[in-house]
């Protein structure tokens, strides 16, 4: 838990800081990367809350993970091993 | 007809003006048809929405049918549906307006599908009701806006990117604050949330993120500093969507917000800050509309001025809710869309928009000086039009719950607007010859201004209409 508190900081940082940029800076370009850093700052913070509850690899039967990688597995021949879930590609 | 075969008109209020926009890309040089047809198949499509409420009560449409902690669902209910007519009431002048004001190839293809698209988001953020959806469709409308604002050319591109960076910085409190309460209660649907919410800080931090993110798109004063010089320099139908709906739209959400998610957080300091700010706003909006030397920035202050009383409005939640809110939001939307029509009308004759000049111009277009007194009759709040009925509920709901100070300043503000209404229109009465026009107003334009003007006044009739579907089918 306080590796996620510390992504969470670090996001509210970040929101804070291109927010500090955003109002002071005067250059156009300067206040777009800004906003760009308040961005990360939420992306950041929405990441760590999912981080909270990290679902399992290897998903257990039913469960909406395992049946997405079941259908990969058919439709594409050569993702993976017989049983591996394949990896995304990114 | 039996309306349970149809059962998402709901979905089509949202889909019609979407489809629309998309054909409008499609087969460019059609776009004015498109757009018309377009805007009057929205039209019935909101009446199919209407029968559908007066028959079957406040809809939930699942879509996709996924349920609610996962899918995305829409709500029409009483003040939903109020915005649904205000926006589409509103949006046909317009567009009328839009088919002849817009003269070159080049802006009529850009334009078109920008302008469904715009009217779709609307339509679609009065009817989510689910957080992410919501912050979605405010992005949608500050970046369609932001590009419509730019359409009037170079000259106009500073003010939308002063627009597009003060939308952004409240687009992103919004969305920090959702991804708050997405972490505190692990759900987005409103009425979900809505059961669970409690007064804890880190909801506090959202609702002051939401709150600041809306205020920002509202302009409420002081955080009003990007709408003159983004609704004074839009083409004029562009002006009049912005100022009439798309400010009311983000102000509604606030509301919305306030009065069901936040409801155990929302206190009546909270409240009375922001009825402190309405009164700056109509202050500060009216005296510079009084100083404006251009007559769209003149109008364009007074639409700050006027999201003052949207502010004085909400410190009466507590005792009357959505109707004195609504019925202002309705009144002044047309109203506005009135003047700001009228004041293109003589932006195009005189070539100009200059104060010191443009009495010629009003001389030449009567039409036009008669849809702009309407609308000015509404603003000011003079009986019998809507904007009377508006000001004549909050004042009664201001005196029935003993607050002077809003009482007071609701009449003050009534003699400010006067003032600068006036301002106007004693040009129109000066002696001297009439301007031959630099550019056409073709008779629609002129029409289409006054049939917004009228229906400002008229709305002071739909008062008991306005009272009963929000008292029938309440959020």
């Amino acid at each position: 838990m306080s590796t996620v508190a510390a992504y969470l900081v670090t996001g509210g940082l970040l929101f804070i800081i291109g927010l500090h940029g955003l109002i002071l800076r005067r250059s156009l370009l300067r206040k777009i990367l800004a906003l760009n850093i308040m961005d990360s700052g939420v992306f950041m913070i929405l990441l760590s809350l999912a981080a909270r509850s990290a679902p399992p690899r290897s998903g257990t039967p039913g469960d909406g993970i395992n049946r997405h990688c079941g259908r990969r597995q058919r439709d594409g021949p050569g993702t993976g091993a017989p049983g591996a879930c394949p990896q995304p590609l990114y | 007809m039996d309306l349970s075969l149809h059962p998402h008109w709901t979905v089509w209020c949202i889909v019609v003006p979407l489809l629309a926009g998309g054909l409008a890309v499609l087969v460019p040089r059609w776009g004015k048809t498109i757009g018309l047809i377009g805007a009057v198949l929205t039209l019935i499509v909101v009446g199919g929405a209407t029968l559908q409420l007066l028959s079957h009560g406040p809809q939930r449409i699942e879509i996709g049918s996924w349920g609610a902690p996962l899918g995305i669902q829409l709500q029409l209910d009483g003040p939903a549906l109020m915005m649904l007519w205000t926006t589409a009431l509103v949006s046909l002048p317009i567009t009328v307006y839009a088919r002849d004001y817009f003269q070159t190839p080049q802006q009529q293809i850009r334009f078109w599908p920008l302008w469904l698209l715009l009217w779709s988001t609307m339509n679609m953020l009065y009817l989510s009701a689910d957080l992410f959806n919501l912050y979605i469709t405010l992005e949608l409308l500050s970046f369609v806006s932001v590009v419509l604002v730019a359409l009037a050319g170079p000259n106009a591109v500073r003010a939308a990117i002063r627009y597009l960076l003060m939308n952004l910085l409240g687009s992103l409190g919004f969305l920090l604050a959702v991804a708050l309460m997405y972490g505190a209660y692990g759900m987005l649907d409103i009425n979900m949330l809505a059961e669970q919410v409690e007064a804890t800080p880190l909801t506090g931090l959202a609702l002051a993120l939401m709150s600041i993110g809306l205020l920002v798109k509202s302009a409420l004063f002081p955080l009003h500093v990007w709408l003159p010089p983004a609704h004074a320099g839009a083409p004029a139908p562009v002006s009049a969507v912005l100022s009439a709906l798309v400010v009311k739209a983000s102000f509604y959400l606030l509301l919305l917000l306030w009065l069901t998610l936040y409801s155990p957080l929302v206190t009546r300091e909270l409240t009375t800050l922001v009825g402190l700010l309405g009164i700056g706003a109509i202050l500060w909006g009216s005296l510079q509309a009084l100083r404006a030397s251009r007559l769209k920035q003149l109008v364009a202050y007074s639409t700050v001025a006027q999201l003052g009383y949207i502010g004085l409005a909400i410190t009466l939640i507590d005792v009357a809710a959505w109707q004195p809110v609504l019925t202002f939001i309705i009144a002044h939307a047309c109203a506005k869309g009135a003047m700001f029509l009228a004041a293109g009308n003589f932006q195009r004759a005189a070539g100009h928009d200059r104060m010191a000049l443009i009495s010629a111009a009003l001389r030449a277009l009567p039409v036009s000086v008669f849809a702009f007194a309407l609308a000015g009759i509404s603003l000011i709040g003079l009986p019998p039009s809507g904007g009377f009925l508006a000001k004549w509920l909050l004042l009664s709901a201001a005196l029935d719950s003993g607050r002077w100070l809003i009482a007071l300043a609701l009449v003050g503000s009534g003699l400010l607007t006067a003032l600068y209404v006036f301002r106007v229109l004693e040009r129109a009465v000066r002696p001297g010859a009439a301007l031959k026009p630099v550019g056409r107003v073709s008779p629609l334009m002129e029409w289409s201004a006054l049939g917004l003007g009228l229906l400002a006044i008229l709305l002071g009739f739909a008062g008991m209409w306005i009272t009963q579907i929000l008292a029938e089918w309440p959020v």
